[in-house]
């Protein structure tokens, strides 16, 4: 029984590492594709992002091949370590479990309207953040901002106001860096409303809560 | 994973007009990626069960930036005609997209600049996988 098991586990990882080796030809592919047009700045920009995709991959493909060995000499034991791993980072992406990690607040008091909220979300995810709550409430794949008929800004229907306060687990370097360099998202805001007032911290450990509504599926199926 | 359901299309593209008046900004007339994130941001709301832009699947980790003259989702740099599709209610999810209070811009461009904006629902909506990877560094499960 365990035999057939780890066999199983067996395939899926190997398919698993053909579609990581199929998405990094994919990448080796498009980073020639992306030489022959855009600006200098913005090849920059690309190449820095996919030379960083491609590193993360290359990374959890020799993770996935000692995946491999490992299950090819122990059989079944130690899968459940692995699938217990593989599940929690799938709760953490999807808001499913309470969260920490080093990261930076931000504290943002002005009048912003719910697509520059949709902005600040959009430009931390960029930056690399695992995991964002705002004024406490976690933010998730499909966490919507919006604004009700009384004109109150929401987050996933639960009302909220200045001062927003952005708590984001991830790189605080790359995250600070992006959202304040020169021409970036705060300066553009900063533009647009003279009395936004602005302040980021970083934090060696946030704790993020979990999200208040688990995803429901009547519409969707889902195929391997 | 890739999935299937009923749900809504979604078609935002540039004005189709070869030439645009001179004392007008071009770039009112193109499709924005802060446009595409009104869209799919909407349609969560809606109570989408998932979203796609083109072949791109929009997950947890994915931002949707603008790359010089084109639109880089979940590192693939896509260009216009920008179709969004999501699994979901068809008729909640229509209800959204025509709501006037809802993607006032994205209209309102449609209305005076000629972008292309057009919707329908659809008994067979398919979304691809996610091709990418959840690698986390620095977030962990609990205190």
């Amino acid at each position: 029984m365990s035999h057939r098991i780890s066999q199983v586990m067996l395939t899926a990882t190997t398919f698993l590492l053909g579609l990581l080796v199929m998405a990094q030809f994919h990448t080796h592919r498009l980073t020639s594709k992306v030489r022959a047009s855009a600006s200098s700045a913005d090849q920059s920009v690309i190449l820095s992002s996919l030379v960083e995709a491609n590193a993360s991959l290359r990374a959890e493909i020799e993770a996935l091949e000692a995946q491999l060995d490992h299950y090819q000499e122990a059989g079944s034991s130690g899968m459940l370590e692995t699938l217990v791993e593989e599940l929690n980072r799938i709760k953490i992406v999807n808001g499913l479990v309470q969260v920490s990690g080093p990261g930076i607040k931000v504290r943002i008091s002005g009048p912003l309207n719910a697509l520059n909220v949709q902005d600040l979300v959009n430009e931390l995810r960029n930056a690399g953040a695992e995991a964002i709550a705002l004024n406490g409430e976690r933010l998730v794949l499909w966490s919507a901002i919006a604004v009700d008929d009384q004109g109150w800004l929401t987050v996933d229907g639960v009302r909220i106001a200045s001062p927003y306060l952005f708590h984001a687990i991830g790189d605080r370097e790359t995250m600070e860096t992006a959202l304040l360099r020169s021409g970036g998202l705060i300066a553009v805001l900063e533009h647009s409303y003279n009395d936004l007032q602005v302040t980021i911290s970083r934090s060696d450990k946030l704790v993020l809560p979990v999200h208040r509504r688990p995803p429901e599926f009547y519409y969707a199926q889902f195929k391997e | 994973m890739s999935a299937q359901g009923s749900g809504i299309e979604v078609k935002l593209d540039d004005c189709q007009r070869q030439t645009i008046p001179a004392d007008q900004d071009p770039s009112a007339y193109i499709v924005h990626e802060y446009d595409l994130r009104d869209v799919v941001n909407l349609l969560w709301m809606a109570g989408a069960e998932g979203v796609a832009i083109n072949k791109e699947r929009v997950v947890g980790v994915t931002s949707i930036y603008c790359v010089g003259s084109t639109v880089m989702v979940n590192e693939t740099r896509l260009s216009p005609p920008y179709v969004v599709r999501a699994i979901g209610d068809p008729d909640r999810l229509e209800d959204f997209v025509q709501n006037p209070s809802y993607l006032a811009k994205v209209k309102e461009k449609a209305r005076r600049r000629g972008l292309i904006f057009q919707f329908h629902r659809s008994s067979s909506i398919k979304l691809p996988a996610y091709k990418g990877s959840f690698a986390l560094q620095y977030a962990q499960p609990g205190q």
